[in-house]
C-alpha cells in the first residue's frame, strides 16, 4: 500500500515537473506547414504590450504559437536515414511572388522540329568510347580525345588520287576547321529564325538570296516610306496593289436591305430630336455656331467695302512713304492697263 | 530565348553557368537580399543593416558605399543595383532628421520594382547585444505572425508577405526534425510590427510532441509604418503567377485495386480495322493461291516444252 502511494506520488511529482505541450486559445491560428507559418489571429493584450516587461509578453506569445506550430510539425510523416529523422513539409498554401516571370519555353531548332515529327528520340551516348587502336577508354570530345588521335594519327597516308605533296595534317585541320565553321553557321541560322527581328528593310539584303515575299515587302515598305505615306507613290505597271493598311471603314451596301436602312434613318431622326442622353446634334452648339456665323458674315461685309477699294495700307505722310504711294499707284495702274490689254 | 539562343557563345562553362543560374527558371533560387545605405547612416541603423545581412546570409550582400538614393522619388538606380547583383530583395537604411532610422524594405519582379514599405527602425538591439549563442545561417526559421492588423489591414497584409518572402529560407521537401531551431515573430499593434527572434529548444514532454522553450537572440526590432509603395493588383497577380509545369497533374483513371494491385482504365479510340498493323504471314496473302498456281503452270510448261 505505501510502496504504491510512493509510485502515485512520484508520478504526480514527475507529471509537475514536465511542462504541458498543449495551448488554450481562443481562436486556432492559421497554419501554411510548408512555409512553417503560423498566423495567430486573436486580439493581443495591449495593456501588457504597454507595459514594462512588452518583452516577456512577445515571448510568451511567441512561445504558446511555437509550441502549436511544433504540434502540426510533429503529426507529420517522418522518415528515419542514417539516425535523421527527417520530415517531409507539404507545399506552401500561400502564394508567394516569383523574382522573374516563369521561362519561356525554348524554340525548338530545324533538326529537333523534324526529329519530333518523325518520331526520332535521341540515344544516349556514353562520355568514353573504347578505342581498339589505343587498346582504352578514350572520350568522346575534349582534349584528351585530341591527344588520343594525335596517338593515332601520328602518321597519315597520302592516297593514290592526291598530289603526293599536299599536307595531309593541314588538310584535316582544314576540315574540322570547316566542320566547325559549318555550325556556328547553322546555330545561327536557328538564333535566327526564332529571333524574331525584322529582317527586310532595316539591313542590306542580298536581292539574289531573297525569297519573292520578302522581296515584296521589302518593296512595299520603301513604297510606303514617304511622308504621305506611300499615297502618291508612283506604281510599277506590273506591281500587285497594296493591300490597304490602317483602319479600315465599312460601307453598307447602296442597294439591299431597306427595311434595316429604314430603321436606321428613323433611329438617326430620333438621335437628332432628342436633347438629354444620346443627343447626336447639341442644338445649344449648332444654334451658336449659326449665329457666330452670321455674325461674321455681317461683319465681313461691312468690311467689304473698303475691301473693294483694295488692300488698306497704312503708310506714313513721309518722303519715303510718298514714294511708297507712287509705286503702288502705279502697279495698280499697270495692272488695270494690262488687263486692257494696252 | 535563353543562354542557347544567345547570337555570341558563351566562352567558358563557368561563364555558361553563371548566365543560366540568373535567367528565368521554373524553380527559382533563393531570393538574395540587397542591403545599401543612404545618404546618411547612423550606428544603429548601420548594426541593424548588418544582423539582417547576418540573418540571410550567404544570400545577402552588404554594399558599404553610402549612395544618395531616394527610393520614393526614383527608383532606378536601386532596380540597376539589383540587376546587376541578381537581388530580388533590397533593404535601404538611412537617417535623417525627418526620417529618423528609416528603413526601407522591397522587392522586385522582373528586375522591376514590385513592393516597397518604409520602416522607422525603433528600440533596437543588435545580435551582439545578446550574449548567448546564436543560431547557424541558412537554418530555416519558423515564422510566427501575431496581431488582427495582419488579417484587417491592407498594408499590414502586404508587410506580412514581404516579411514572408525575406525569411523564409530555402525551399526545402524534407527537413530534419531537429532541424527546427529558429523562430522569428512579428507582432502587429498600433505602433507597428515588433520583430524578435528566438532560438528553439525542445524537451521531452509527456506526449509525442515535445515541449518548446524559447531564448531570444536577436537582433529585436520595433518597426514604425511609414511610406508604402504596393504592387498594383495586375502587377501583382503576374508576379503571382507559377508556370503550368509546377502543376501537380491529376492522375486520371488509376485506383489501387482491393488486392493491393493498381488497376486501371484504358480508354481505346476507334480503330479503322482495315489499317489494323498485324503480323505479316506470306502464308495469308491474297492472291497467293492464284499466283502459286500460275508459278505451277509455267514450270509445267517449261517442262512439257
Amino acid at each position: 500500500m505505501d510502496r504504491a502511494l510512493a509510485v502515485l506520488s512520484q508520478i504526480e511529482e514527475d507529471a509537475k515537473k514536465v511542462k504541458p505541450t498543449d495551448v488554450e486559445k481562443e481562436v486556432d491560428l492559421e497554419y501554411d506547414i510548408g512555409l512553417l507559418l503560423a498566423s495567430d489571429p486573436n486580439p493581443l493584450d495591449h495593456d501588457a504590450l504597454h507595459s514594462a516587461d512588452r518583452d516577456g509578453y512577445l515571448q510568451r506569445l511567441a512561445r504558446d504559437n511555437c509550441q502549436l506550430l511544433f504540434n502540426r510539425l510533429y503529426q507529420l510523416p517522418t522518415q528515419t536515414k542514417d539516425d535523421v529523422t527527417t520530415v517531409n513539409l507539404p507545399a506552401a498554401q500561400l502564394r508567394i511572388p516569383r523574382e522573374k516571370p516563369a521561362p519561356k519555353p525554348k524554340p525548338l531548332t530545324k533538326w529537333e522540329e523534324y526529329a519530333k515529327a518523325k518520331g526520332i528520340s535521341r540515344n544516349k551516348k556514353g562520355k568514353k568510347i573504347w578505342d581498339t587502336e589505343l587498346k582504352r577508354w578514350v572520350p568522346r570530345y575534349g582534349a584528351k580525345k585530341a591527344q588520343a588521335d594525335r596517338e593515332k594519327n601520328w602518321v597519315m597516308e597520302v592516297p593514290a588520287n592526291v598530289d603526293p605533296n599536299t599536307d595531309m595534317f593541314a588538310k584535316a585541320a582544314e576540315k574540322k576547321r570547316e566542320r566547325v565553321a559549318k555550325n556556328e553557321l547553322q546555330r545561327l541560322r536557328n538564333v535566327k529564325r526564332n529571333m524574331k527581328v525584322p529582317t527586310v528593310g532595316v539591313t542590306p539584303k542580298d536581292v539574289t538570296k531573297s525569297s519573292t515575299s520578302e522581296l515584296t515587302e521589302a518593296a512595299a515598305l520603301a513604297r510606303r516610306s514617304t511622308a504621305s505615306l506611300g499615297k502618291f507613290s508612283q506604281r510599277l505597271p506590273r506591281d500587285a496593289p497594296t493591300k490597304e493598311r490602317g483602319k479600315r471603314r465599312q460601307f453598307a451596301p447602296a442597294v439591299g436591305d431597306t427595311r434595316g436602312e429604314v430603321r436606321g434613318q428613323l433611329e438617326l431622326l430620333q438621335n437628332l430630336g432628342r436633347k438629354e442622353k444620346g443627343a447626336v446634334v447639341d442644338t445649344e452648339k449648332a444654334a451658336n455656331r449659326l449665329i457666330h456665323q452670321e455674325q461674321r458674315e455681317r461683319a465681313a461685309s461691312k468690311e467689304d467695302k473698303p475691301k473693294k477699294g483694295g488692300k488698306k495700307r497704312w503708310i506714313p505722310n513721309t518722303k519715303k512713304g510718298e514714294k511708297q504711294k507712287k509705286a503702288i499707284a502705279k502697279k495698280a495702274g499697270k495692272g488695270r492697263k494690262g488687263a486692257k490689254g494696252r | 530565348m535563353g543562354v542557347k539562343g544567345r547570337i555570341e557563345k558563351t566562352k567558358t562553362r563557368k561563364g555558361k553557368k553563371h548566365l543560366e543560374s540568373r535567367a528565368p527558371k521554373l524553380i527559382e533560387n533563393e531570393k538574395k537580399l540587397m542591403l545599401l545605405k543612404g545618404h546618411k547612416t547612423n550606428a544603429v541603423l548601420q548594426e541593424c543593416l548588418k544582423d539582417l545581412a547576418s540573418l540571410k546570409r550567404p544570400h545577402s550582400i552588404l554594399l558599404n558605399r553610402k549612395r544618395d538614393l531616394l527610393p520614393f522619388e526614383d527608383i532606378t538606380p536601386v532596380e540597376q543595383l539589383a540587376a546587376k547583383m541578381d537581388a530580388s530583395l533590397f533593404a535601404i537604411g538611412s537617417h535623417s532628421k525627418k526620417r529618423p532610422q528609416n528603413l526601407v524594405l522591397g522587392r522586385m519582379f522582373d528586375h522591376h520594382l514590385l513592393d516597397m514599405i518604409e520602416l522607422g527602425v525603433q528600440n533596437a538591439r543588435a545580435l551582439h547585444d545578446f550574449k548567448n549563442a546564436k543560431v547557424a545561417a541558412g537554418t530555416k526559421p519558423c515564422l510566427l505572425f501575431a496581431g488582427e492588423p495582419f488579417k484587417d489591414n491592407d498594408t499590414y497584409v502586404r508587410l506580412k508577405s514581404l516579411l514572408i518572402d525575406f525569411f523564409r529560407g530555402e525551399q526545402a521537401t524534407a527537413v530534419r526534425r531537429a532541424g527546427f531551431e529558429h523562430a522569428l515573430s512579428f507582432t502587429a499593434s498600433q505602433e507597428g510590427v515588433h520583430m524578435r527572434s528566438y532560438r528553439v529548444t525542445t524537451q521531452r514532454a509527456g506526449g509525442q510532441t515535445p515541449r518548446v522553450e524559447l531564448e531570444e537572440i536577436g537582433p529585436s526590432l520595433d518597426l514604425v509604418l511609414r511610406r508604402h509603395r504596393l504592387a498594383s493588383d495586375d502587377l501583382f497577380r503576374r508576379a503571382l503567377k507559377q508556370p503550368k509545369e509546377l502543376k501537380t497533374k491529376k492522375v486520371k483513371n488509376i485506383s489501387d485495386g482491393k488486392l493491393g494491385a493498381q488497376m486501371g482504365r484504358i480508354h481505346m479510340e476507334k480503330q479503322d480495322l482495315r489499317k489494323i498493323n498485324t503480323r505479316k504471314l506470306k502464308g495469308l496473302k491474297t492472291g497467293r493461291d492464284a499466283a502459286l498456281a500460275a508459278a505451277e503452270r509455267k514450270q509445267a510448261e517449261e517442262v512439257a516444252g
